[in-house]
């Protein structure tokens, strides 16, 4: 019997242990950004860095800027967010500023961010940064951009259109091919509607789905 | 009683079965992280990539998991969405209340540490279900007031920039994880110490006539009750006093848009759906720990040994969650 018994209770403590600790780990962003970005080369075929253009959803950038209206003008300037945005580039730093590029297929590394700053338009906050390479990289043939955060807290999306990136100074007669990740349709936010569930499926790659892939293919 | 005899001797022998008993959790915890590749334990939050506003576990976006992280997120987008929509309509103050429910229930789906020292409590103690029930709306509750407080004060009454709102989430997330491991060794101190009770002949006893082999739980006095009281309140606040990223970023932008009362309805609503997710995995573990009960039940010290063998785990659990969230702090501290 006694056996019997250890072996229930193994059980019932297994069974709760499982409970606790392999509950699916769920946080979901909490950040929104619609990402621009701009690929630098000097002209001569090789990237020389990237510059982004991320702007926040309204309810981040509400509160971000929470406080910053330092003048009481009921404007925030980019002034008065200067602050914070050195904080949000050197914040960036240890996600690696969530950019991963590869020029002729070898990775690309980047050095401090350059130029950056903040600006609050119609509720929006959007971070503009420079991000240079440690040493030009050859891409005359292919370059690839991801702009994604792996553990999900931002959820990136590059911006619609033709002009969510640009090339300067690329090598002529580039194709740029933009993947963006597969997210639920803003149009059907009222909802959630049973093609969001089907995209849910045994075989769902929410998660591998959410890198924007950016592809610069030159002749 | 045996815990008041004190003796070296038990003093030894319990600190001896509480630290078995932490290595084993540890251990096995350190295991199932290891096999799952993932957190066993609940990831401790992590910076916040942008300087501002606390971060949450990290994901890990496959199967189940992305399955709540999809409707999460779609909820969580709904909410915001709903705020806005209640600028130009005050109509969307109900549907803003039922997204927050939802999004509540389906948040609280997540790793957070709350639900463990809930339920590592329960086991513990074996509480009733009305006592495990109460237990989570309770610790959802305070995670609601805190937020509400945190954002009252300082953004409402003192305009302090994210910043400061950020620094001081921190701090009292760093009190929350020290309260979750100071409630773990508490119970586990207890918990140890009646382990080692059993079977010990009664102080005073000198013969064992008729009482061997009967186990001697004693009979619940005023006293216990007022620590136990003590203890499910000490409990509801380490569970639930850090304060969701979620609710601090969705009150700040109701006040934003001059809204924030809604942004409390809002939040309460939230902690509604939180306590009802939560609850469920009390009653889990309401029902567990009767099971291991019943079966232990009518097999005299061994069956009681086994049973006080499992609380003390349980107690085990509850420290080494608090610790391995203090040094997931401690650890993104020294990278910073």
């Amino acid at each position: 019997m006694i056996p019997t018994t250890k072996r229930h209770t193994a059980a019932a403590v297994a069974a709760l242990a499982a409970a606790l600790s392999a509950a699916p780990a769920a946080a979901h962003p909490h950040v929104w950004v619609t990402a621009r970005s701009e690929v630098l080369y000097d002209g001569k075929g090789e990237m020389t860095g990237v510059r982004h253009i991320w702007t926040f959803d309204a309810a981040y950038s509400a509160f971000a800027v929470q406080g910053l209206d330092k003048n009481g003008d009921g404007k925030i300037s980019p002034d008065e967010l200067k602050e914070l945005a050195q904080v949000n580039v050197e914040s960036l730093n240890e996600y690696g500023y969530f950019t991963v590029a590869k020029a002729n297929g070898a990775k690309v590394a980047f050095t401090d961010p350059q130029d950056y700053g903040l600006t609050y338009d119609n509720g929006a906050l959007t971070l503009t940064f420079t991000l240079p390479v440690a040493r030009p990289a050859r891409a005359d043939k292919l370059l690839s951009l991801e702009v994604y955060d792996p553990t999900y807290f931002v959820s990136f999306a590059m911006a619609e259109g033709d002009d969510a990136v640009r090339l300067a100074g690329g090598p002529s007669g580039c194709k740029t091919n933009v993947t963006r990740p597969k997210q639920p349709d803003p149009a059907k936010m009222q909802e959630l509607s049973e093609s969001f569930f089907e995209s849910l499926s045994a075989n769902s790659t929410f998660g591998a789905d959410f890198a924007n892939r950016v592809l610069v293919a030159c002749p | 009683m045996a815990e008041a005899t004190a003796s070296p001797r038990l003093v030894a022998r319990r600190l001896v079965v509480a630290v078995i008993a932490v290595m084993a959790v540890a251990g096995v915890l350190a295991l199932l992280a290891h096999l799952l590749q993932g957190s066993a334990t609940p990831a401790p939050p992590a910076r916040n990539p942008f300087g501002t506003g606390l971060r949450e576990a990290a994901p890990e976006p496959t199967g189940f998991g992305a399955f709540i992280l999809a409707i999460q997120s779609e909820y969580y987008r709904q909410l915001t969405a709903a705020v806005q929509a209640m600028k130009e309509d005050g109509a969307a103050f109900w549907s803003l209340v039922a997204v927050g429910f939802a999004y509540g229930v389906f948040h609280a789906a997540g790793p957070g540490h709350g639900k463990g020292v809930i339920s590592g409590y329960i086991v513990a103690n074996g509480r009733s279900l009305k006592r495990g029930v109460g237990l989570s709306f309770a610790a959802a509750l305070v995670q609601a007031l805190v937020a509400i407080a945190l954002i009252a004060v300082l953004a409402l009454a003192l305009n302090a920039t994210a910043r400061s709102i950020n620094e001081t989430a921190r701090f009292v997330e760093l009190a929350s994880f020290a309260a979750v491991a100071l409630m773990g060794a508490a119970v586990l101190w207890r918990k140890a110490g009646r382990f080692v009770a059993i079977g010990l002949p009664q102080a005073g006893a000198a013969s064992c006539d008729d009482d061997c082999g009967h186990v001697h739980i004693p009979p619940p006095d005023a006293l216990d009750r007022m620590r136990d009281w003590r203890e499910m309140a000490g409990i509801a606040l380490a569970a639930g006093i850090r304060p969701c990223s979620g609710a601090l970023i969705v009150l700040v932008f109701a006040l934003s848009q001059g809204l924030f009362a809604a942004g409390v309805a809002a939040t309460l609503a939230m902690a509604l759906g939180t306590a009802l997710t939560t609850g469920a995995l009390a009653a889990l573990a309401v029902f567990a720990k009767a099971l291991a009960l019943r079966l232990a039940g009518g097999r005299g010290l061994t069956g009681a040994r086994i049973v006080a063998g499992l609380e003390v785990l349980a107690g085990a659990f509850v420290l080494v969650l608090g610790l391995a969230l203090l040094a997931g702090l401690w650890a993104a501290a020294g990278a910073s």
